[in-house]
């Protein structure tokens, strides 16, 4: 009753003028798209020219790597964030802030690090070689959901955490009174509250599977991205290229129904200043819990930062080290904080709409933002192209439309959790302060932001890593004579130049990794202060 | 204490990207302004490859050269969707079948007979729309603990034999791979090739990406042999001298044995004539024998312009014997491309 009445309040023009400008960006991929698709006329002829049964099984194998790597992600989170927030885990700071590093490790790099691991002469080559299994034996479908989990999950723990935070204990420790284990209090105490939360994790990761291409063509599995890469890479065929694409948006849209279906209507995160929020302890199963941790420090972090460095010191003789890796470093940083900061601001109008005035537009926008984050970089990159050349060539081929690219792409991450920390915010508690006379900026600056900081600083800290190791967009759009950090890591892989490609994939790593670990520490001092 | 903090942090945070601000302010006027000073090229060739012979380039002639770089591919997908306002003058690119996919589209500029007559007539193109600056030429990479060179055939026609089960590796999504292909059929026909290419499947090869991911799996052992460029070998070897692969190159002017080229065009047939002046000055510095000698020794490829010889490790490009085709012809792509979906070697 209360929300019908909320969703007939209009909102103020200038919100809705400047939501429908950040739809029209992220909306623009699929303009340029269906312009490629249907010009030229020959449409029905590619459709049947590409789809055939094998491009159906790719699809399915698509939506089946998403919904693994998703599901196997949701779960790890859900434990991690369970153990993390456990008052007596060992080192449980440390190990907040470890489980999120693993993000900061490009898809590529750690698939290239795992097929290095694996294979004879590596780290564990011994180990599968006693094993029986033959060289090579560490690739395909399973493989590729093994990397991308190990490496994504942290897309679905941050909101998860930040949603277990939020939870209500009270249903907890009614069921735990009432004689429940403390599994079954957390499966019906606890996770109905977090479904949202849950919702949105899995479909950031399942949204990533979807589009990723440089792990999974690295590891032979042959996605519904690689018939895209075909289209554009073998054939330069930009009608087949958009049809294809055009195709993943369905399968992305399907996925996000799925999403909508499984969010449901029943349980919102309710949070807020009112609930208790939940402590718990692990008691003597703490040291356990800390060794899973352990495992997925090592294999997630550890693993990689070894075989990088071991790289690094195979070939540091021939190798002109750190030359030339200031340049990369500066850019990679500013581009990070300019796109970080520019979505999770982009991000926030969007997200007062969809809490304050939840309509239609609200929703659509919602989904456009997903559907970036779904598609290739490739084909973001190549839509701004399309639409930069036409609307501001003069910009063309700068950062500032670098930066847009990376709008489109990642707006999908700092929407969930602004619109979470929005979502807390107590109305009441604004309409009291607007009857005494506040005005909006004060009260947004003492009211809103307290609450909804957690949530900024979740999304900023999402869009700065993602940035930071985006590839294919960043390739296209730069400006000449420009290096990232990612580009450079890129450069060496490519070539085989694994020595010389380990020192700017440390950098990057690090880069990142200092930057969660300043941030999620500060969290932590100001959630005991 | 934690509100101090608090502040430094953000405000560290909120200024940083400005106080970056003026090195991406001057990269933003040099974009705009900047076009008659310098020549943008594009680059499907990575920066560890070719980027000395442009810094040599520049001192040289005082010129100033930005470059961006990619895959060859993707610059082609970029160079195609930029249409006439690419800002770029050059574009450098790894194979010739990209090449001729921007000569079918129109996208490319002539270049004048005394630029593209250094090279042999096989290396450009016809048409004078590009010109091939290195040689690349096709091999059978073997790992040599578990084969020999007296068991390779004399013929990359006889990998269906059933012998090779399960042993071979290729990268049917790789454009030096569908080059050769579309070599064979040029020299074979389009039957003989795709029982070629059905013997081969039959025979259940690996799957890779690209040319690396073959070498490096043949020096791991995972597979006994795959069909590569001939140069990403060398690269392994100075890494790790040890490196179990070796080279075989096909006798006899078989189809295995064909010689593709990485070139140069102008990709913008609108391109103004001082930026067209700069542009053709930067391909003849690529044909001359400075840059020539560091293509044969550093990178192990073949120079193209007579008089320059290649690595010591390498074969004579003459003693390849390339088959005798047109490599303009290589840009039948779409042929290639239906066949290897026909024969669900892709998508």
């Amino acid at each position: 009753m209360q929300t019908n009445r909320r969703s007939r309040v209009q909102a103020p023009a200038p919100l809705l003028i400047v939501c429908s400008l950040i739809g029209l960006l992220v909306l623009s991929p699929l303009v340029y798209l269906f312009i490629r698709a249907f010009e030229g006329g020959g449409f029905a002829e590619t459709v049947s020219a590409i789809f055939g049964t094998d491009t159906l099984v790719y699809g399915l194998r698509s939506l089946g790597l998403a919904a693994v790597v998703a599901v196997a992600s949701v779960s790890l989170s859900i434990m991690l964030a369970c153990f993390t927030l456990a008052d007596d885990l060992p080192f449980r700071r440390l190990c907040t802030i470890l489980a999120v590093c693993p993000l900061a490790v490009p898809c590529y790099v750690g698939a290239a690090v795992y097929i290095g691991v694996f294979s004879p002469g590596g780290l564990l080559g011994g180990v599968t070689a006693s094993l029986g299994l033959s060289p090579g034996w560490f690739s395909g479908f399973w493989a590729s959901a093994f990397v991308l989990t190990m490496f994504v999950y942290p897309l679905a723990y941050l909101p998860i955490r930040a949603g277990l935070r939020r939870v209500d204990r009270s249903p907890y420790e009614a069921a735990r009174m009432l004689g429940r284990s403390r599994l079954m209090a957390i499966r019906f105490g606890v996770l109905p509250q977090l479904r949202s939360s849950i919702v949105s994790g899995g479909l950031l990761v399942g949204l990533y599977a979807l589009g990723e291409f440089g792990a999974v063509s690295l590891l032979r599995c042959n996605t519904f991205t690689r018939v895209i890469y075909i289209q554009y890479e073998s054939a330069f065929d930009r009608t087949g290229a958009a049809v294809s694409s055009l195709a993943l948006v369905g399968l992305i849209a399907l996925v996000l129904l799925l999403g909508r279906w499984m969010r449901g209507t029943s349980y919102q995160d309710r949070g807020g200043r009112g609930v208790s929020p939940l402590k718990w302890n692990i008691g003597h199963w703490r040291w356990g819990a800390f060794l899973v941790c352990l495992c997925l420090v090592v294999l997630a972090i550890v693993i990689p930062l070894l075989s990088l460095f071991s790289w690094w010191g195979r070939g540091s003789g021939s190798i002109d080290a750190s030359s030339g890796l200031v340049d990369p470093l500066v850019n990679s940083l500013f581009l990070a904080l300019m796109a970080g900061v520019i979505v999770v601001v982009l991000s926030i109008p969007i997200a007062l709409l969809a809490t304050r005035y939840p309509s239609r537009l609200s929703g659509m926008i919602d989904r456009m933002s997903h559907i970036g984050f779904g598609l290739p970089g490739l084909v973001i990159g190549l839509s701004l192209v399309f639409v930069a050349l036409r609307l501001v060539p003069a910009m063309y081929q700068s950062w500032f439309i670098l930066i847009l690219g990376y709008c489109v792409l990642f707006l999908a991450l700092a929407i969930g959790p602004v619109r979470a920390g929005f979502e807390q915010a107590s109305r009441t508690v604004d309409e009291a302060a607007r009857t005494l006379g506040a005005g909006w900026w004060r009260r947004f600056r003492c009211l809103l932001l307290p609450v909804v900081r957690p949530g900024l600083f979740g999304a900023f800290l999402l869009v700065f890593i993602s940035t930071s190791k985006e590839l294919p967009c960043t390739l296209l759009l730069s400006p000449a004579g420009t290096h990232t950090l990612s580009t450079r890591v890129w450069q060496y892989t490519d070539e085989a130049m694994y020595a010389e490609a380990s020192l700017p994939a440390l950098a990057l790593i690090f880069l990142s990794g200092v930057l969660v670990a300043i941030l999620t520490w500060r969290e932590e001092l100001l959630e005991k202060s | 204490m934690f509100h101090h903090l608090n502040k430094i942090i953000c405000s560290l945070a909120v200024m940083l990207p400005f106080l970056m601000l003026p090195q991406s302010a001057t990269a933003l006027s040099a974009d705009a302004q900047g076009q008659d000073e310098e020549i943008i090229i594009y680059s499907g060739r990575k920066e560890s490859l070719i980027g000395p012979v442009i810094a040599q380039y520049m001192e040289a002639t005082g010129n100033k050269v930005k470059v961006k770089y990619g895959s060859t591919s993707g610059m082609t997908a970029l160079l195609l969707e930029e249409g006439d306002a690419t800002p770029a003058s050059v574009f450098v690119a790894q194979d010739a079948g990209a090449l001729g996919a921007l000569a079918k589209k129109n996208r490319l500029h002539k270049l004048p007979e005394s630029l593209t007559g250094r090279v042999d007539a096989r290396f450009r193109s016809p048409s004078d729309h590009w010109v091939g600056v290195t040689g690349r030429a096709r091999a059978v990479v073997y790992n040599v603990n578990r084969t020999s060179p007296s068991q390779m055939p004399t013929s990359i026609r006889e990998f269906t034999d059933p012998k090779w089960k399960g042993r071979i590796g290729w990268a049917p999504g790789n454009g030096s791979f569908q080059a050769f292909v579309t070599g064979m059929r040029e020299r074979d026909g389009d039957e003989a090739t795709e029982a070629w290419l059905r013997g081969i499947i039959a025979n259940e090869p690996v799957v890779y990406p690209k040319n690396t991911a073959i070498v490096r799996a043949v020096g791991a052992g995972e597979v006994d042999l795959g069909f590569v460029n001939h140069y990403y070998l060398y690269r392994f070897l100075k890494e790790d001298p040890d490196f179990p692969a070796r080279n075989h190159f096909m006798p006899g002017g078989d189809p295995g044995s064909l010689v593709n080229v990485a070139g140069v065009c102008i990709p913008n047939p609108e391109l103004d004539d001082a930026r067209k002046a700069k542009a053709m000055e930067f391909m003849e510095f690529l044909l001359a024998k400075d840059a020539q000698d560091y293509f044969a020794t550093k990178t192990y490829e073949y120079p193209l312009v007579d008089g320059i010889q290649p690595s010591v490790e390498m074969i004579g490009l003459e003693k390849i014997q390339t088959p005798d085709m047109d490599l303009s012809n290589l840009d039948d792509l779409e042929g290639t491309l239906v066949m290897l979906r026909k024969v669900k070697a892709l998508p």
